[in-house]
């Protein structure tokens, strides 16, 4: 009996000496890196600052965040002179975890900025992953407007006009016609789950791995890994919403109208509906799906990636001519 | 054929007999394999004439492992040829020779004198067998996914458009994919001794702790041994080997790796890097002719370490400059990156790319040693403790599954030959 408590005590400890390596191992040669996120009971979900980041995906993203938590150079919130700023909100394509940061829109544009104006031009990234209108609205109150951004771009396409709640950000409500933000996520299940596990979350690179192949397995699409084309699998199609053009989304887009310096990029094809209710509001717009149809009809499929061979977000091509095009409508717009 | 031969006493109706086995195999493999290539090089060298002979190129899908189980079976009717082997009568053992399913698609590519008489023997493995044949599966999945597919990512997207990165980001993909292929064939061809293993049958080792070698003879006798051996057994020994005299030594040894390169596939990257191995060879020979090629790590006091180690990193810099005609997919990449070699392009996280390269080289080469201190590709059942032997084996699985459930699998490399 003795002999075999000691037998499960020494496997135990062997494992987990062996996981404490792999878990450098994992770390070190990045294969995941950390979770990238850090929920603050203020702003919600934000990215942690400084954080190395190495992302495969449809591209191949090698880089980090900045030291105030956000994509691209650290500008800190009190401007220099007569720098001129922009701010992007939006969600992963507005990231862009997929490509390096110098071959971004973010960075392209700030480079045309600051080679066609002697006047120095900041381009911020706010990038998030899923981040719908409400959650770059409540970003922008709670983070972003500190930046004294002179221009705030944010980008949008249907489904981010759905008014759905990521349980770790706060969000929109509407309390007797008025617009608030409403932090009530902190009460909630899942955030103070969050807090239980935040130090794994944040410290270990192989959980997070482990964490992303438990919810494949949840979801049952382990055995589509498995059995590859010899499983028939489920029909994964969500169910589209039907679009529905909400009070709250509206209050969003009257209250981004007062502010004045706000312009909204369509990423994909709007609901007419919205289209004319933001041409309503003097809100400015630029369309991107100008030059991306563009940029398809020259033969090159903005969301093709050749590495992987699959569709995604927007890649090196897109960023391109998305830059060129914003700049081209920016110039119009900046003083 | 192999009977015809053997039962045949006419010297040159054996002969005959060989040239139409050799001309068949080799004209499967050559029309799946090179007829688009031979084609399209004509056709670009006629180009200039205005003779278009783009008309003749063809979609042929290419049969999975075609090179490995043609050299296989001409192996089996040289050696019956020579003498060196009896024919089988059975059609079923020789089908079975041909394609012994774990080892089918992707070597090692087994000899006929080896295999056949396993086949015709079969018995149950043994549990030695058993023990062996599922470490060597555990081990070698681990090295392809683990080592194999993490690095793969990042060389896969890099080589997709080498003008997109930074010297330092090329020549990180360019290391990451020395460990890749070699993780991933190597991890490959254990999965395949294991899964014979398993099914009573014994195959040969094909990797041999390559990227410890300090020469480049000693290279090719530690990586992909079945081919290297194959290639010398029946084409360099019977072009006249190192018998006709030191030119024809040399000649034989360039037109043994020439066809060894386009062997791996039909394209001229494929027939340079074989070129360069050639070129290494013969220099190699010329440098270190009337030495003793060691097999083994030999030192004995810190200073011969330290002449190890600067031998064994030089050879590792040659064999990786070869792996960039290996695996560039075009010459224009190839271009872009040397020039950006040489025109040196920094950009950032130059730090993080030495750390991640290192890591990745501790790890494939811990695996190395163990392998080479235990001298067993089965270094685990060396240890002697059950419950850590138990851990390790553990370990080593569930990591592999986890990955593997969270991340979309690389096919081998070696497949698409």
């Amino acid at each position: 009996m003795q002999k075999f408590i000691v037998n499960i005590g020494t496997f135990l400890l062997s494992l987990l000496f062996l996981f404490f390596l792999n878990e450098l191992f994992f770390r070190y040669a990045e294969i995941e890196t950390l979770s990238e996120f850090e929920v603050n009971e203020k702003i919600g979900q934000k990215l942690r600052p400084n954080l190395p980041l190495l992302w495969l995906n449809e591209g191949y993203y090698l880089g980090s965040t900045n030291e105030l938590g956000y994509l691209g150079p650290a500008y800190p919130p009190k401007k220099e002179g007569a720098t001129f700023r922009i701010g992007l909100l939006g969600d992963s394509f507005i990231a862009g975890f997929q490509l390096a940061e110098k071959h971004h829109f973010r960075n392209r544009l700030e480079n045309k900025f600051n080679k066609a104006d002697q006047r120095r031009t900041q381009v911020l990234n706010f990038g998030m992953i899923d981040f719908n209108l409400s959650d770059a609205y409540c970003y922008y109150h709670n983070f972003t407007k500190q930046f004294n951004n002179d221009l705030t771009l944010i980008f949008i396409e249907t489904s981010d006009l759905y008014e759905l709640r990521n349980p770790l950000r706060p969000s929109c409500v509407l309390e007797n016609g008025n617009l608030k933000i409403d932090r009530s996520f902190v009460k909630g299940e899942v955030y103070q789950n969050y807090l239980k596990t935040e130090f794994f979350r944040k410290n270990s690179a192989f959980l997070k791995t482990a964490k992303q192949g438990l919810r494949i397995f949840k979801n049952d699409q382990w055995k589509n890994k498995i059995f590859d084309k010899f499983y028939p699998g489920k029909d994964n199609k969500k169910d589209t919403l039907d679009f529905h053009f909400g009070d709250i989304t509206k209050a969003i887009l009257q209250e981004l109208g007062q502010i004045g310096n706000v312009v909204i990029i369509y990423k994909k094809p709007i609901p007419n509906e919205v289209v004319k209710y933001i041409e309503n509001l003097d809100l400015k717009t630029i369309d991107l799906t100008i030059p991306l149809k563009g940029l398809e009809k020259s033969g090159i499929d903005p969301y093709y990636w050749k590495a992987t061979n699959t569709r995604g977000h927007w890649n090196h091509e897109a960023h391109r001519v998305i830059s060129d095009y914003l700049f081209e409508q920016l110039n119009h717009m900046v003083p | 054929m192999g009977i015809s031969i053997h039962a045949c006493d006419d010297k040159r109706k054996r002969r005959l007999f060989l040239l139409v086995s050799l001309f068949s195999n080799l004209g499967i493999l050559g029309f799946f394999k090179y007829f688009n290539f031979f084609v399209d090089s004509f056709s670009q060298s006629f180009d200039f004439l205005g003779v278009n002979l783009d008309y003749l190129h063809i979609n042929i899908i290419l049969p999975v492992g075609i090179s490995f189980y043609t050299f296989q079976t001409l192996s089996y009717t040289i050696d019956v040829y020579k003498g060196e082997l009896k024919p089988t009568f059975s059609f079923l053992d020789f089908s079975l020779f041909v394609a012994f399913f774990p080892q089918l698609v992707a070597g090692p590519i087994e000899r006929a004198k080896n295999l056949l008489p396993q086949i015709r023997d079969l018995t149950l493995p043994h549990k030695e067998q058993v023990r062996q044949g599922v470490v060597l599966i555990v081990t070698g999945m681990f090295r392809k996914v683990i080592i194999g597919d993490t690095t793969g990512k990042i060389v896969d997207h890099t080589f997709a458009d080498t003008s997109l990165y930074s010297s330092p980001e090329l020549l990180m993909a360019l290391v990451l994919f020395s460990l890749q292929i070699y993780a991933d064939f190597s991890g490959y061809s254990s999965i395949a001794r294991g899964t014979a293993k398993l099914l009573g049958i014994e195959l040969m080792k094909n990797f041999n702790q390559p990227y410890l070698a300090s020469n480049i003879t000693e290279f090719w006798r530690r990586w992909h041994i079945s081919l290297s051996t194959w290639l010398r057994d029946y084409l360099y020994i019977p072009l006249g080997g190192n018998r006709k005299g030191t030119r024809r030594t040399y000649m034989n040894l360039m037109i043994t790796m020439l066809l060894g390169g386009l062997w791996h596939g039909a394209s001229w990257n494929f027939v340079i890097w074989g070129g360069l191995h050639g070129l290494y060879l013969g220099l190699h020979k010329f440098y270190s002719s009337g030495k003793k090629i060691q097999h083994e790590f030999r030192f004995t006091n810190l200073k011969g370490l330290m002449v190890y180690l600067a031998k064994a990193f030089f050879t590792y810099l040659m064999v990786l400059f070869t792996w960039l005609f290996f695996r560039a997919t075009n010459f224009s990449d190839i271009s872009h990156f040397v020039s950006k070699m040489i025109n040196w392009e920094p950009g950032g996280y130059s730090g993080r790319i030495v750390v991640i390269c290192t890591i990745y080289l501790l790890l494939s080469h811990s695996l190395d040693f163990f392998e080479y201190y235990t001298k067993k590709h089965t270094y685990i059942l060396r240890i002697k403790s059950a419950p850590i032997r138990l851990s390790v084996l553990t370990y080593m699985s569930l990591v592999v599954f986890i990955y593997m459930l969270q991340s979309d699998p690389l096919p081998f490399v070696y497949f698409q030959f």
